[in-house]
C-alpha cells in the first residue's frame, strides 16, 4: 500500500479482533476490526468500528480524524495479520452505506496491482438470482468484495 | 502447560511476522470479549443475506 498506517496494532488470543488508535483533530479515537464466521457458507466476515467508552461498536459515525487512507491501510495489514493465522479463508467485506462501499473499491481499484500480489480479490454483483462473484476489475460498482490470500 | 508453550510460540511468530509488515503487533487478551460476539449485528445479518444467496466460491 502507498499510504502510511497505524503501526501499533493490537489482537485478541484468537486473532479475530484487531485493534488500534485514531489520532488526529477529534482527538485519540479506538477502532476495532471484527472477523465474524458465518459457518452456513464458511466465510469471514469483517467489519471495523469505533469502540466507544461503554465498550460499545459504532460503525456509522464519521470520526473525520482525516486519516482515512491511513485507517484503510492499517486494516488492509491487520488482514494481512489475520490471514496468517487462517491462510485460506475467504473474506467477505462491504461499506455500512453504498457510500462506503464505493470508497474501498476506489481504494483497491487504487493499490489493485499491490493487492492483487498477495490476495484473490472477487467482486460481488446482483443477478437475477441473487448474486454472483466476478475477479475484481476496475469501474464495476459492486455490492461487496471477497478476498483470499494467494500462495498460501 | 504443552499447550501454554505452542500458544507462546505463536504468538512469537506472528509478532515477527508483524514486524516485517512494519507493525509493532501486541497480544490483547481484554480484546477476547469480542470474539464470539455479534457486535456488527446488522453488517452481519446484511453478509449472510447476501452471501447466502450467492453462487458458491472456488476451492
Amino acid at each position: 500500500m502507498k499510504y502510511e498506517k497505524y503501526d501499533d496494532v493490537k489482537v485478541s488470543s484468537d486473532r479475530l479482533e484487531y485493534g488500534f488508535i485514531s489520532y488526529g483533530p477529534k482527538g485519540a479515537i479506538q477502532k476495532i476490526i471484527h472477523f465474524d464466521f458465518i459457518e452456513e457458507v464458511g466465510v469471514y466476515n469483517l467489519a471495523f468500528g469505533n469502540l466507544k467508552p461503554d465498550g460499545s461498536i459504532d460503525d456509522l459515525s464519521v470520526n473525520d480524524n482525516q486519516d482515512r487512507n491511513k485507517i484503510l491501510a492499517t486494516v488492509v495489514y491487520s488482514v494481512s495479520l489475520f490471514c496468517k493465522e487462517y491462510p485460506h479463508a475467504w473474506i467477505y467485506f462491504s461499506g455500512s452505506t453504498a457510500h462506503r462501499t464505493r470508497l474501498y473499491r476506489m481504494a483497491i481499484a487504487v493499490n489493485l496491482d499491490e493487492l492483487s500480489a498477495d490476495f484473490e480479490i472477487l467482486g460481488l454483483v446482483k443477478d437475477m438470482e441473487g448474486f454472483v462473484h466476478i475477479p475484481f476489475r476496475k469501474g464495476i460498482d459492486y455490492f461487496g468484495f471477497l478476498i483470499r490470500r494467494k500462495n498460501v | 502447560m504443552f499447550n501454554f508453550v505452542i500458544m507462546k510460540e505463536k504468538d512469537k511468530e506472528l509478532i515477527e511476522y508483524a514486524k516485517t509488515l512494519g507493525i509493532n503487533l501486541t497480544i490483547d487478551p481484554s480484546l477476547d470479549k469480542y470474539s464470539g460476539k455479534t457486535i456488527f449485528p446488522e453488517k452481519l445479518a446484511e453478509a449472510k443475506k447476501v452471501l447466502l444467496n450467492m453462487k458458491p466460491l472456488p476451492k
